[in-house]
């Protein structure tokens, strides 16, 4: 289809090439430069959508990023994305676009019929509706959400990049408009390091659309050229397209969204990411944000084909489009009058101009009266017509008080109606930096008062109107950003601008309609269909707080965040409360500015890179040799070896048993390892840990408790005395940084007279445990400088020699109960270690276990895992291990909270042991313990399963638990009730294998 | 050739193993500044996030009290038993980190960007000039960082290695198109 709807010539597009693109499956085309929406405008399109509520139709409002009506879905499969506004997506050939929200078709929508619902459906209708009965409501909400909702999502794996980029820079400009540039100038040539972030693919702003504006006597885009290439020239300045400055948080850290490749389509380079969210501290911040145009609120003032004044002068000059044939203007102030001319210059047809005010004299209105255009003066448009597409409207005399009609309205013909009731400063990103606004009453906008952040906010966000004003305010806010951060500078000399004079607007909140208010369509809010008959009601129904109307009429939200109606909203609010705009404060300002996708939030944190995986120096042998693994916090651990045929409880049955009656090897690498060192290590020790320490011989190995000042237990491992001033202490895997952490903090903040230091070595070396009958053999044969003797190298004693040829701490400490000995050496020789160990140890059938059998082999012994059978609530004396707590010492962490009344109280939870009736019944961890089972909940509960296991080596199933006065019930019979039956369990004492502890001593 | 390190706009390469301790001591101590100086034969940094390149060992300044120093691997037993002779009657501790950490350099003219990436430090020249050593994160690695005049050298946790190869090249496809 040719381009209909396009002037000969004119704009910021590439005539020379065409581009072909398809909206709702029918084929388009526009030129490089196009935006969707001004190549849809240049092909006669104006119904892009649905609106969300009452499914009417709807047209392109904006030209920018304000949008509430074109939200399209753009692109196919899983590069589909929902909700995009077409005035910021630039076309690329083979586009595909979609409307949404419409059934089956964009002309002929069936869910239209809520918009002829409409008087039956204000605001509050679903909040009022769909209450009873209350279980309904999930029924209800799956037809209100077909019905309403916007786009759809994709269905698999987003296909593109995206990545991050910190930076840093002296001032930030967000916006690249007349002042953005200007201060981006100012503060590059003082030597700053800037970086300007315009959210358009030119930057420019405005200026691009102003074809009445010269700038030291040339037109204005010429002077954006220059200062574009100037700072592209500085290498001091980072210019950032098609990127949007979307969230303004402490400390001058603030986020953006830069669109790298959607421009680029299917053409896009497959190296390059899609987006990147860059987030940036800069020393100082220029916000030139601009100005948002406002809508002005009459009846019927959503039809496609009204749109904002300054963006139909946009899409006529920039874009070289004819939006229509026969424009009505309405506003109330002279920038409405700006578009008319450039309209009527373009050789559309200017139906009317339609003034809100009584007279308009200034140098705008002289113009169009000079260039013979029909002018209302104190009129206002009460309806308009057309179904589509807006065919004409009616128009009517202002009372002098505004609010009524006088005499009989009257219509005219048109195609297209430009609106404008004045500009809102976008006040966004510097409400966000928490800074507060200021109402100025006499064109009621609110601009930017006291903040709270290094920044200055500079041009049409900061309330001036003029290009001259907004150079002028951008050259002086970027050199004085560029001062506070350090560079002296003098302000650029200002620059002689030529354009029309064009004062504040006189402001006009709501046209009376011609019907009753109830059914007049006078829409505030265009994405949420929320009128102001809608704003009235729920003032009438008690809301008064701004933020309440808010929600109940859901004014302002959506994807737009009210960016074109929050100031109509609060005026008619206000108006109906009698109170001052000021007085009612506004919504707030959160971020994004505009959505931002989960992509580029996601960035790289995706698959591989989603976390680290952590191994350990052996993990290739587990791996070759067949083992299953399992993460614990990042590491991932061996966590059974099963050989062919194998499952699970068959080989965790074999490597269980294997390490009780020959000999097993475990890769305990993950441990946590401190090197203590200093004359008060000991000390040191004897503070943390609740056992004594002091008297530990060089060479000896002690078990530790590590509780929280709570009286809890944090922690616990075994640490080895190396020499007189020098520790190892190991924690648990899952405490290992924890611990560091915390033990550094006690050094410098509880003891700084202590005189010790901390360097963690968990990484420095890999730790082999070989574990049973047979270790000690296996062991000799690998070393010729240890005496392993039963007597020369006793339970909880450290030897250092060598094993199998390298240097090797070696302790013989015991969590299986077992015959054992924990072999650590540098972590870049633990591999050639195991290997060799598994080659001599073949003689024994040395078997590999896991943390699996780990486990089981533990749990035989009652030995506790923090974190399985701790949580935090649990003291030494809860666990049966009161044997572990020094009851001499003046003091340790925790110890002044095991005489709280609640440490010391009858009935704390304890741990015991858990037998089932039938021994092959295996209970769920984390199943509850009852004395009597009831029929259902709610059921008195003693406590719950710790740690449950099938033993091969007692040849039934065993477990774990923690229950009220634990200790006393021992012999008892209890009950686990589980959904399909009840278990009956007797308790016992938590150690079910060689309780006697002897053969670790063997 | 053609293919100098210039036209590479990033290039990334594990660090050779070398020795690696973590020195602890008090540096208002001048005894022991003393102590460390006569073997480093160099000054230790004692100013935040700085390195010294002596003949023995680079010293990169950890915390107050806390050194990473680097040397050859051959020099790393003789490195660590020299400094434990001088400092034997003074509070301090040396502890072998060799194998607990493992290290990459980035180079070339987009080694910044590249890293800025994952890590929120200013690494701008201006900022960021040879010597300068910080411990942050990249992406979620704690990382030790150092400018030198050739390059950018990172040192992570062994455990972390993988992740941060993986992340590195990764985060250079960008360049290599």
């Amino acid at each position: 289809m040719s381009q209909s709807h396009r002037l000969p010539a004119g704009g910021r597009i590439d005539r020379s090439r065409s581009l072909s693109f398809t909206f709702d499956g029918t084929r388009y085309s526009g030129h490089p430069g196009d935006t969707l929406a001004s190549a849809l405008i240049a092909n006669g399109v104006h119904l892009v959508g649905r609106s969300f509520k009452y499914h009417r139709p709807r047209g392109i409002l904006t030209a920018g990023s304000e949008e509430p009506n074109a939200l399209i879905q753009l692109g196919l499969g899983n590069r589909t994305e929902p909700n995009i506004r077409a005035t910021q997506i630039e076309l690329y050939d083979g586009l595909t676009a979609a409307s949404q929200n419409r059934f089956p078709s964009l002309e002929f929508d069936l869910g239209a019929v809520n918009d002829t619902l409409s008087p039956l459906i204000p605001a509050g209708f679903y909040y009022k509706t769909f209450m009873w009965p209350q279980r309904g409501w999930m029924t209800y909400e799956r037809a209100i959400r077909r019905m309403a909702g916007l786009g759809r999502a994709p269905d698999g794996p987003d296909p593109d990049r995206y990545e991050y980029r910190h930076a840093h820079c002296d001032v930030l400009v967000a916006g690249g408009g007349a002042a953005g540039l200007a201060a981006a100038l100012a503060a590059g040539r003082a030597g700053a390091r800037v970086i300007i972030a315009d959210e358009q693919a030119e930057m420019g702003g405005w200026l691009l659309s102003e074809g009445d504006t010269e700038i030291s006597a040339k037109p204005a885009v010429d002077w954006v050229e220059k200062a574009v290439t100037e700072l592209a020239g500085m290498e001091n300045v980072t210019l950032l397209r098609r990127t949007t400055a979307f969230g303004y948080y402490d400390h001058n850290w603030l986020g953006l969204a830069e669109r790298v490749t959607d421009h680029l389509g299917p053409y896009a380079a497959d190296h390059l990411p899609r987006q990147r969210l860059w987030q940036v501290r800069a020393k100082q911040v220029v916000l030139a944000t601009g100005a948002i145009e406002r809508p002005l609120v009459f009846g019927q003032n959503d039809r496609p084909g009204i749109m904002l004044a300054a963006s139909l002068r946009s899409y006529i000059s920039r874009y070289g489009a004819r939006p229509g044939k026969a424009l009505v203007v309405f506003t109330n102030n002279d920038s409405g009058y700006r578009t008319a001319l450039a309209a009527h210059h373009a050789g559309i047809g200017v139906a009317a101009i339609i003034d809100s005010r009584a007279e308009a004299s200034g140098p705008l209105p002289q113009s169009a009266r000079a260039a013979g255009l029909r002018i209302y003066e104190g009129h206002a448009i009460i309806a308009t017509t057309g179904r589509l597409r807006v065919d004409s409207v009616r128009l009517g005399r202002l009372a002098a008080s505004g609010d009524r009609i006088e005499g009989a309205g009257f219509g005219i013909p048109c195609d297209l109606v430009a609106m404008s009731g004045g500009w809102n400063p976008n006040v966004s990103l510097f409400s966000q930096s928490r800074g507060k606004l200021d109402f100025r009453a006499e064109d009621g906008v609110f601009v930017p008062g006291q903040s709270f952040q290094p920044l200055r906010s500079a041009g049409a966000c900061n309330g001036v109107l003029s290009t001259a004003d907004c150079l002028a305010e951008g050259f002086a806010a970027g050199a004085e950003a560029a001062r506070e951060a350090g560079f002296a500078n003098r302000k650029p000399a200002a620059l002689k601008v030529t354009e029309p004079d064009c004062p504040a607007a006189a402001p006009f909140w709501l046209a009376p309609p011609e019907k009753p208010l109830a059914r007049a369509k006078c829409f505030v809010d265009f994405q949420n269909d929320v009128t102001a008959a809608d704003l009235k009601l729920a003032v009438r129904e008690g809301f008064q707080s701004v933020e309440h109307v808010k929600r109940y009429t859901t004014t302002g939200m959506g994807t737009d965040q009210g960016r074109t109606s929050n100031v109509n909203a609060l005026a008619i609010v206000s108006a109906t409360l009698g109170m001052e705009m000021p007085a009612v404060g506004t919504t707030t300002f959160r971020p994004p500015y505009t959505p931002t996708s989960f992509g580029a939030i996601a960035g790289r944190n995706i698959g591989a890179l989603f976390d680290p995986v952590r191994r350990t120096p052996i993990h290739e042998w587990h791996a070759a040799h067949g083992a299953k693994f399992e993460n614990v916090g990042q590491w991932v651990r061996a966590w059974y070896y099963p050989k062919p045929g194998e499952d699970m409880h068959a080989a965790v049955n074999r490597e269980v048993k294997a390490a009780r009656t020959g000999v097993g090897i475990l890769d305990a690498s993950t441990l946590g390892k401190i090197m203590v060192k200093g004359p008060d290590a000991a000390e040191f020790l004897n503070r943390v840990y609740t056992n004594s320490w002091l008297k530990l011989g060089i060479g000896k190995a002690r078990y530790g408790l590590m509780l929280g000042e709570d009286g809890m237990v944090r922690d616990d491992g075994v640490t080895v005395r190396l020499g007189e001033d020098r520790f190892l202490m190991s924690t648990t895997t899952g405490n290992a940084a924890t611990v560091m952490t915390s033990l550094e903090d006690y050094l410098q903040t509880e003891w700084p007279e202590l005189k010790v230091y901390l360097t963690s070595v968990t990484e420095q070396y890999a730790t082999i445990t070989i574990n049973g009958p047979k270790s000690r053999e296996l062991l000799a044969a690998l070393t010729d400088d240890i005496d392993t003797g039963n007597e020369a190298f006793p339970h909880m004693s450290l030897r250092e020699g060598t094993v199998a040829g390298v240097p090797a701490r070696v302790i013989r400490i015991s969590f299986t109960g077992e015959l054992s000995f924990e072999i650590n050496v540098r972590a870049s020789q633990g591999k050639a270690v195991w290997e060799a160990l598994i080659e001599a140890g073949a003689p024994f059938d040395i078997t590999p276990y896991g943390t699996e059998a780990m486990h089981v082999l533990r749990a035989e012994k009652g030995f506790i895992i923090v974190g399985q059978e701790t949580d935090g609530s649990m003291t030494p004396d809860d666990l049966g291990m009161g044997w572990a707590v020094s009851k001499v010492k003046p003091d340790f962490v925790g110890k002044r909270s095991l005489t709280r009344s609640d440490t010391v109280r009858e009935g704390r939870k304890q741990l015991v042991g858990l037998l089932t009736e039938d021994p092959k019944e295996v209970l769920e961890e984390g199943a509850h313990v009852v004395q009597v089972a009831l029929q259902q909940p709610p059921m008195a509960m003693l406590g719950h399963v710790t740690s449950s296991y099938y033993s091969p080596n007692l040849e039934r199933s065993i477990a774990l638990a923690v229950l009220k006065g634990g200790r006393a019930l021992i012999g008892k019979t209890l009950s686990v009730p589980m959904p399909d039956k009840v278990i009956k369990v007797t308790v016992t004492e938590p150690v079910f294998f060689d309780p006697k502890g002897e053969r670790a001593n063997g | 050739m053609a293919d100098t390190m210039q036209d590479i706009p990033v290039a990334i390469a594990a660090l050779p193993e070398n020795g690696k301790l973590i020195l602890r001591a008090d540096a208002q101590n001048a005894d022991i500044r003393a102590a460390i100086a006569g073997v480093l034969t160099a000054p230790l940094p004692v100013e935040p996030l700085t390195s010294m390149a002596g003949d023995k060992a680079t010293a990169l300044w950890l915390g107050p009290d806390e050194w990473l120093l680097l040397c050859a691997e051959a020099d790393r037993a003789g490195l660590q038993q020299a400094l434990e002779a001088n400092l034997a009657d003074l509070h301090a501790s040396v502890v072998d980190v060799s194998d607990a950490y493992s290290g990459f350099a980035v180079t070339g003219p987009k080694a910044a960007e590249l890293l800025s990436k994952g890590c929120a430090i200013d690494l701008h020249p201006v900022a960021f000039a040879e010597g300068k050593v910080v411990r942050s994160l990249l992406a979620k690695a704690d990382i030790t960082l150092l400018r030198t005049a050739a390059d950018f050298q990172l040192y992570v946790l062994r455990s972390f290695a993988a992740y941060t190869r993986l992340w590195l090249d990764d985060a250079a496809r960008e360049y290599r198109g």
